[in-house]
């Protein structure tokens, strides 16, 4: 029997739907990785303990952490105080950090123990991803690859300015190392037969991804400087030379490929590119950030255009084009219209097609899985399942073009429905519930502090190599960046059981977030929550525990801490300088966090001397009334030490030293 | 026979003291103390006079027993904590002494429900052991019960309390009796004895602990005036205990009042023998005319 | 609410460290609400008192277990197991906790580490004010909606005395005067007339000087 229970806790009720809610960061990822919980430990420097927390969900961390399209940043509720955190460059932090303390890059033992085999067909993003979650699952992959490495898209088609190969090998270097066998050069359709693979396997997982981009029907396009992006991505990637590439290059198309063709075709020869679109460029598919960039480099964007014809009788000297009124139908489909009579030629000697792309299914047989009118396979959401037994899809090949973490999170799913499939018992994930909007009055009270911008690369000394164009954040900022996050849905846990409806936390909140009625204490909303641990500190029932640090963890960290040592360091997550460097360090929030009980934990736990570090001699700490709440704590603690025969100083307040950041509150 | 010296005297040299009991009126008449003083005076040592007694209404008792005092009747002035707060009984005790009176014999006093007042507060700030400490202190330190000086004057105080062998639980009565003795007791006043054997089995209690040496115990006594009295006080009165055989020989009496006082004589001769007895006291309220028979013969004077 | 404090930690050690096995039994309704006595509260005193014992070489164990109401049988029924292996109860409880246990557990003794002060309106957060002495008789419907009796230093029913000064108590000038705040309200209201009735003299036997009191209810019974 445990020693500290109430009577209450015997009975079950139902806990606050609130705590079901997680961060918007997370809820927007497609693959769910805890970005908060990695944040927290970028910010206490801690990088590969970030890395493992990356790992849980995300089998490609280092390539995710430079390429990500991150809807988790479009999400992130700081966006409403400033601006968004920079998930996406802490990821890389983690990762890059971890690497240079020698950590987190040892794949884990796995055991193919169901003694099922599945074959993947692809290794980009969704077969990679399938092939590292069926191993966890206990189910051996192998993964056919035609191209003689593997990576699928993230090698053919990302180039090595916005993601070095040699990241990309590492990240398949691990999940080989988990015993996930890749086949490359290995062409399901031409070196194996599509059924003999279904039949050698107990499963086929079709993750060929959209690998062959798609041309136009208009008059020219069969001059031999007309390329297509696809093939061209591909040489320029593997280093090859393209064959009639010209110095005046137009780019048809306004998508994340096509840019990246422009900026490859920049690179490559150095000349003129310009990109020629449908879209006006508020519409243009491509992220923002890389229109930028594009335009940075000196790439001239023509927007609303539509090819008409490419110009030229055996060269490629122009494209004509016509004016484009609208992309879209009133519904929001792809309808484009265009006014025939507004032409104009846009000169260049080769044009680049890099309009989309589609799979190739060729390798199918009679046997199925079948495709439906437009080629494309049929194909079962949840269940990742295609008309044929034992054969499953992810990917681009069946969600369409998309997102590399929107790939792997299919292959992910796949994972999950092909080792069910094989009598592995294992569910799919429940799809998490965001936190609401930061409410106006919070954004109001946190203090404003710019993102933390990646270092890159000028756009005049870059274009000349595809050397990489990010250099990725210092430690420092990154701790600093880190700092910023709101820990959106990571504060108080309340048990309506338990509580008493004192209004304690009522009055003591700064942010306005628990609230009551006649009825008593109606909750504490997720929504204006800090995660500060005031209510948690000073809650009589202890009825409030913190999502994201609770009391049975923080006991736990203590006593692991503390081990032999005799003295301990309560210091905040974000600091970045010791007040007692000889002394283990716990971290928290904020020390406005700590309780009297977990000061008096340390001393029974073997402490005889405990020191508490804030940042300043404020009011507020990394929260508002944060150094309120822990010099109240500390005062407290003392008195309740002294009383038990011990120094009152053994309980030590002491200023961080050195600080470089303090943006919260 | 002056005031305050003819109890103490007499304890302190040994010998063996009788007191009686005067119940103020319950009104502003001074002869009623005066007529009863007289009936007393010549027959017992000292006469305790009571305070608010069974917390009905009388005369003030600092006042009655200045007037017992005039009438040459050395008074114990009886104090209950039940009316007055330390401030009052302080206040009291420095009069009372001015006025010549010194013995104080210190009481919890009976609740006020059992009273005309029932609904007064009870004031009970101190209890019987602490007002005995209080004067013991105010005499000896000689302190307030705060601890200031007492500066010029001090009241010399012989102080007294009641004890009850008859309550419950027994075994706690001799123990409860030497706390009083360690708070200053200087004598000890019985709760009416009826019951001979359980006193002398209180006795050596207090023996044993050393009580008898602390202080001079004084049997209390009285005389019944019917069998109708003696059951009464066998089967209503807290704290009384009349054994069956007394009910039956005043049931028995042809002159109940006679066998009342002859009972009573008895007693006195079984309760004189008991060692650590130092007198007695003679609760004949409302009856004091059979004091002085009582005291003929028993041979007590 | 019913307020309590913390009795002196010498205090609580006299009463516990000749015993092995100490349980400190905290409790979730008044007194955890008046932010003294409920499971925080416990776990906390548990936790100073093993530091205390631990340095001072006591050997045995300090335990801590809540129930919601030390007041209810029942609340104490389901602690039996932890009561049974202790040789002191310490109860964090109003006065009632300590002898709620000693009713449940006969042979156990119990301490209580509180001193229980009162019933409590709270003015703030962290500050508690005397509002009721739980006389038996209420006469706020007279006084404007204050209690004379627990907010009047000298229980007063008829009036100020002479000691009240701008709307304090002679006492202290931390003290508003009752009366004055009787009489600002009632004249707001424009209840002056009320003041013209004699109160009194209270009923005291109906409060605890008429001794211990039992209420019972009529109804239904089990």
């Amino acid at each position: 029997m445990k020693d500290n229970q109430t009577i209450a806790r015997s009975f079950s009720r139902p806990v606050s739907g609130d705590a079901l809610k997680r961060p918007p960061c997370q809820v927007a990822c497609p693959i769910h990785t805890d970005a908060q919980r990695y944040i927290q430990k970028v910010a206490e420097g801690k990088p590969a303990e970030a890395l493992a927390i990356i790992r849980e969900t995300n089998p490609l961390p280092q390539s995710i952490g430079r390429i990500c399209a991150h809807p988790c940043e479009d999400a992130c509720r700081r966006g409403d105080v400033d601006e968004p955190i920079a998930i996406c460059n802490l990821k890389r932090v983690a990762s890059d950090g971890a690497r240079a303390a020698g950590l987190g890059y040892e794949p884990p033992g796995t055991e193919f123990t169901t003694g099922k085999k599945v074959a993947i067909i692809g290794s980009g993003p969704s077969g990679l991803g399938a092939a590292h979650d069926l191993a966890l699952l206990g189910v051996e992959p192998v993964i056919y690859e035609s191209q003689p490495e593997a990576g699928g898209f993230l090698r053919t088609g990302i180039l090595n300015y916005r993601l070095p190969k040699d990241i990309l090998d590492e990240d398949i270097g691990y999940i080989r190392g988990m015993g996930v066998e890749i086949r490359t050069g290995a062409a399901v359709g031409r070196d194996i037969d599509f059924d003999e693979l279904a039949a050698e396997y107990d499963a086929v997982l079709i993750a060929v991804g959209l690998s062959e981009s798609r041309s136009l029907p208009i008059p020219g396009v069969d001059l031999p400087q007309v390329l297509l992006a696809v093939p061209f991505l591909e040489a320029v990637n593997a280093g090859r030379e393209v064959p009639e590439l010209g110095e005046d290059i137009i780019v048809i198309g306004g998508g994340n490929v096509a840019i990246d063709v422009a900026r490859s075709a920049r690179r490559v020869t150095g000349g003129k590119v310009t990109m020629v679109c449908l879209e006006a460029d508020y519409e243009m598919p491509a992220h923002s950030w890389e229109i930028e960039d594009a335009v940075a480099e000196g790439i001239r964007i023509v927007c609303s255009q539509g090819p008409n014809a490419v110009v030229g009788d055996d060269r490629v000297e122009g494209l004509q084009v016509k004016k484009c009124e609208a992309v879209f139908d009133g519904q929001g489909r792809f309808a484009p219209r265009f006014c025939e009579t507004e032409l104009s030629v846009i000169p260049g000697d080769t044009v680049i097609i890099a309009i989309g792309q589609m799979s190739n299914l060729s390798f199918l047989t009679k046997a199925g899985p079948d495709v439906n009118e437009r080629g494309i396979l049929i194909f079962d959401r949840e269940q990742c399942t295609t008309t044929r037994r034992g054969v499953f899809a992810s990917g681009e090949v069946v969600t369409g073009p998309g997102t590399a973490v929107s790939a792997l999170a299919s292959g992910k799913r796949a994972a999950i429905a092909v080792a069910r499939y094989l009598g592995v018992r294992v569910d799919f994930p429940q799809e998490p519930r965001p936190v609401g909007e930061l409410p106006a009055s919070i954004g109001d009270k946190v203090r404003k502090a710019p993102r933390r911008r990646t270092p890159a690369r000028p756009a005049d000394d870059r274009t000349g190599d595809f050397g990489e164009i990010e250099l990725g954040l210092p430690e420092v900022d990154a701790r600093c960046e880190a700092s910023r996050c709101l820990l959106c849905a990571g504060g108080a846990r309340y048990s309506q059981l338990k509580c008493i409806s004192c209004l304690t936390c009522v009055r003591v909140c700064p942010y306005g977030a628990p609230w009551a009625d006649g009825d008593g204490l109606g909750g504490i909303s997720p929504e204006h929550c800090q995660a500060c641990g005031i209510c948690f500190t000073q809650c009589p029932v202890k009825a409030i525990d913190l999502e994201a640090v609770s009391e049975a963890g923080m006991e736990g960290e203590i006593d692991a801490a503390l081990g032999e040592a005799s003295a301990l360091e309560f210091g905040c997550w974000y600091s970045q300088s010791r007040v007692e460097p000889e002394a283990p360090l716990v971290q928290l929030p904020c020390t406005g966090r700590l309780s009297v009980r977990l000061l008096l934990h340390a001393f029974e736990a073997g402490a005889d001397k405990v020191y508490v570090a804030v940042c300043s001699e404020d009011d507020d700490g990394h929260f508002i009334h944060g150094h309120r709440q822990t010099r109240a704590a500390v005062a407290e603690a003392q008195k309740a030490i002294a009383e038990a025969g011990l120094e009152p100083d053994a309980i030590e307040l002491r200023v961080e030293p050195e600080l470089k950041c303090r943006p919260k509150v | 026979m002056s005031g305050g010296v003819n109890l103490k005297q007499i304890l302190d040299a040994g010998g063996f003291a009788v007191t009686g009991e005067l119940g103020p009126p319950r009104n502003a008449d001074p002869q009623v103390i005066i007529d009863k003083a007289n009936i007393l005076k010549g027959h017992v040592d000292a006469v305790n006079i009571t305070d608010n007694q069974t917390a009905i209404v009388r005369m003030a008792s600092a006042a009655a027993a200045k007037i017992c005092l005039d009438q040459g009747l050395e008074p114990v002035m009886q104090m209950t904590c039940r009316d007055r707060n330390r401030l009052a009984m302080q206040a009291d005790i420095l009069g009372a002494a001015a006025l010549g009176i010194s013995n104080l014999l210190c009481l919890t006093g009976d609740h006020q429900s059992f009273g005309n007042h029932p609904e007064a507060v009870g004031v009970f700030d101190l209890d019987s052991v602490t007002l005995i400490r209080m004067a013991r202190d105010m005499r000896d330190g000689p302190v307030f019960q705060n601890g200031d000086e007492i500066a010029g004057a001090t009241p010399q105080l012989f102080i007294g309390a009641a004890a009850n062998p008859y309550a419950d639980p027994f075994p706690y009565r001799a123990l409860r009796l030497a706390k009083k003795v360690e708070a200053g007791v200087d004598f000890v006043q019985t709760q009416i004895i009826f019951n001979v054997d359980k006193f002398k089995e209180f006795m050596h209690q207090c023996r044993e602990l050393g009580v008898t040496e602390g202080c001079r115990i004084l049997a209390g006594v009285a005389p019944l005036k019917s069998a109708g009295m003696a059951k009464y006080m066998k089967n209503r009165v807290a704290g009384m205990d009349v054994p069956d055989a007394v009910v039956e020989r005043m049931a028995a009496a042809e002159d109940a009042q006679d066998e009342g006082i002859q009972v009573c004589v008895d007693v006195i001769n079984e309760v004189k023998e008991i060692e650590g007895v130092a007198g007695v006291h003679i609760m004949a309220v409302e009856w004091e005319a059979a004091v002085p028979e009582i005291v003929r013969r028993a041979h007590l004077k | 609410m019913i307020t309590a404090e913390r009795k002196n930690f010498d205090e609580i050690r006299r009463m516990t460290d000749a015993h092995r096995h100490v349980l400190v039994v905290g409790c979730n309704t008044c007194v955890a609400v008046s932010l003294s006595g409920g499971e925080k509260e416990a776990e906390q005193l548990a936790a100073q008192l093993r530091i205390a014992r631990r340095r001072d070489g006591i050997e045995g164990s300090v335990k801590t277990v809540t129930v919601l109401r030390q007041c209810e049988n029942e609340y104490l029924d389901s602690i039996s197991a932890q009561v049974g292996q202790a040789d002191v109860v310490l109860s964090t409880a109003c006065g009632i906790g300590p002898q709620g246990l000693a009713v449940r557990y006969p042979g156990k003794r119990v301490a209580p580490a509180m001193n229980t002060n009162m019933i409590g309106y709270v003015k703030e957060h962290h500050v508690w004010t005397e509002y009721c002495v739980s006389c038996g008789f209420c006469v706020i419907g007279f006084t404007g909606g204050v209690c004379p009796v627990a907010r009047c230093a000298k229980t007063l029913l008829n009036g100020p005395c002479g000691g009240s000064q701008n709307g304090r108590c002679e006492i202290s000038p931390d003290v508003p005067c009752a009366w004055q705040e009787i009489y600002d309200r009632l004249a707001a209201l424009g209840d002056l007339d009320t003041l013209a009735r004699i109160l009194g003299p209270k009923k005291w036997n109906v409060s605890n000087s008429g001794g211990p009191r039992t209420m019972k209810k009529e109804g239904f019974k089990p």
